[in-house]
């Protein structure tokens, strides 16, 4: 029954705005195929977060750390990249979601700390986690895999599987990761895939009561 | 002689393998819907059980307006707990219990023979697999398939006698006096939006029984093939609610009785039932009812075969099960 609640709070966030790595390794923010004008909100285009990027390029990984924002190159001439966004912490109260140190302790109903990973997979033969924190990845090798064909996906945590987490389709909910961490997911059609993972993990002794991952995976199908 | 669904305890089972809970996934209401009689192709969850009650209500057409010993209705009570022993194996345990009433309000009620069954799951994808523990609403289309077997135990009497001390009819028994036997297959397929498909198809198979007046009889072997179109009519994903309409068409192929090794007379046959229902699913709870109608008949002494199976007005049928 709680893990009923769960999810189905978590596929209202999954309603949310969207994140993506477009062809040209840009990050993007905002609802897939609506104009780029309505991608963000208007203060999005200046944020900045401390993040992580990688790239992955013949096996070897390349990291960068530093402030990062939408609209900006996570890598070129990778195999996989991938970017992790520490967007902060929140709190839900009567009035709104607000910066968790706005918040009134009193009315804070809940809170949570919010971590974004991206990942775009150039060369589907690259299938293999990067094992950088939350990821979704596949459990075998992609290549030649066309619409209507299902993607055997992985959830792991710094590589090791996660089961129960959530994951979406391009913002349907299709169900939770098995104990291996593994879910299918059918592709519905050509082009740009996007693929969201969302897990918790409860906190003890931490400034809000727990950790929410969103991972979201990109590849692009003929 | 009157047989008076001799073999249908075993069809009543096999008819709700399927335990008869649509496939409602943790993010709502989405997924396989089950229609009334014909066995959809689930398996229960890996270590959860299922209570289960049917009713089958059977009111028959009599030939004369007379009292004179006709077939009058039979209530047919299933009751039944199952366990998921693993994501693709299910065995469950049934104990029927029947009431027989003629015209002449001549009545038989008791419980029937138990009976056991197993379940095996299998689903298409990229080839054959057993069932699957954890299924994403994509895994939910593919082609899903069980395999059951069911069986009777001589538990109930098969040496009712009348007040004047003579055996009743064979068919108004409440056991078979032998053990029976059943194996069968069902296929579902679920397209990904209100509507499912549902088949299956069985053999049932009896044993020669000699009753304490020294007939030998042998209820003929029963062939059933039933197809069902289920489409989700009403939803309330964030109730977990949902309500199914179905529509089945439900084929029995009674083969002839054998008494004494010869073809009894009044027996055996074809009829196609049609079977609309409703189903109400609440979280892990469903109830279904429906109205069982014999559309076309050919039973081999239709004049002579009054209380047998193709002979009823209609037949009202309600599940209830639950998961726990």
């Amino acid at each position: 029954m709680y893990r009923l609640f769960l999810l189905l709070a978590t596929a209202a966030t999954l309603t949310a705005h969207e994140y993506w790595i477009d062809a040209s390794g840009s990050l993007q923010r905002g609802h897939l195929g609506a104009d780029a004008s309505e991608h963000m909100h208007k203060d999005e285009a200046v944020k900045q977060y401390p993040s992580e990027r990688y790239c992955r390029q013949s096996g070897a990984v390349d990291e960068v750390k530093g402030v990062f924002g939408v609209s900006e190159r996570v890598g070129t001439a990778c195999d996989t990249m991938m970017v992790i966004l520490h967007l902060g912490d929140y709190a839900k109260t009567p009035y709104g979601i607000v910066a968790a140190s706005e918040a009134n302790p009193a009315m804070v109903l809940k809170s949570w700390e919010s971590i974004e990973s991206v990942k775009r997979l150039n060369q589907l033969s690259d299938f293999a986690p990067l094992g950088k924190g939350f990821e979704l990845s596949f459990s075998r090798d992609p290549s030649g895999l066309e619409a209507g064909d299902k993607m055997r996906l992985l959830a792991t945590y710094d590589g090791a599987p996660k089961a129960g987490a959530v994951v979406a389709y391009e913002g349907r909910v299709v169900g939770t990761t098995d104990d291996a961490g593994r879910i299918n997911v059918r592709i519905r059609h050509a082009g740009l895939q996007l693929v969201r993972a969302t897990l918790r993990q409860p906190l003890t002794n931490a400034p809000v009561a727990e950790r929410l991952y969103n991972a979201t995976l990109n590849l692009e199908v003929k | 002689m009157k047989k008076v669904l001799g073999g249908s305890l075993l069809a009543c089972a096999a008819a709700w393998g399927h335990h008869g809970v649509p496939s409602i996934s943790l993010t709502g209401v989405d997924g396989p819907g089950a229609p009334l009689e014909t066995t959809s192709s689930s398996t229960l969850p890996e270590g959860s059980f299922l209570g289960y009650l049917k009713l089958d209500h059977a009111k028959y057409k009599t030939y004369t307006s007379a009292r004179d010993g006709e077939m009058d209705r039979t209530d047919y009570w299933l009751y039944g707990l199952g366990y998921g022993a693993t994501p693709y194996l299910s065995a469950y345990v049934f104990m029927p219990y029947y009431t027989k009433a003629l015209d002449d309000s001549t009545m038989v009620s008791g419980f029937h023979d138990v009976n056991f069954q197993v379940v095996l799951g299998l689903v298409y994808d990229e080839g054959f697999k057993l069932a699957r523990k954890n299924e994403s609403l994509d895994d939910m289309e593919d082609w899903h398939f069980t395999i059951f077997a069911n069986g009777t135990l001589p538990t109930g009497n098969s040496e009712r006698k009348d007040a004047g001390g003579a055996l009743i009819d064979p068919g108004m028994q409440t056991g078979f006096g032998e053990p029976s036997l059943m194996v069968g297959a069902s296929m579902t397929k679920w397209f990904g939006n209100a509507f499912t498909f549902v088949g299956d198809c069985s053999y049932n198979t009896f044993f020669e029984h000699t009753y304490d007046d020294g007939t030998k009889l042998r209820f003929g072997d029963e062939y059933r093939v039933n197809g069902a179109v289920t489409a989700r009519v009403y939803e309330v994903p964030k109730s977990r609610l949902r309500v199914d309409a179905s529509l089945e068409a439900n084929y029995l192929y009674l083969g002839r009785d054998e008494e004494d090794g010869v073809g009894a007379e009044a027996t055996g046959g074809s009829i196609l039932y049609t079977t609309p229902s409703l189903r109400l699913t609440y979280k892990t709870i469903s109830a279904a009812m429906g109205v069982k109608l014999p559309t076309a008949t050919d039973l081999n002494e239709e004049d002579l075969q009054q209380g047998s199976e193709g002979k009823e007005r209609y037949r009202f049928i309600f599940t209830f099960s639950t998961l726990f």
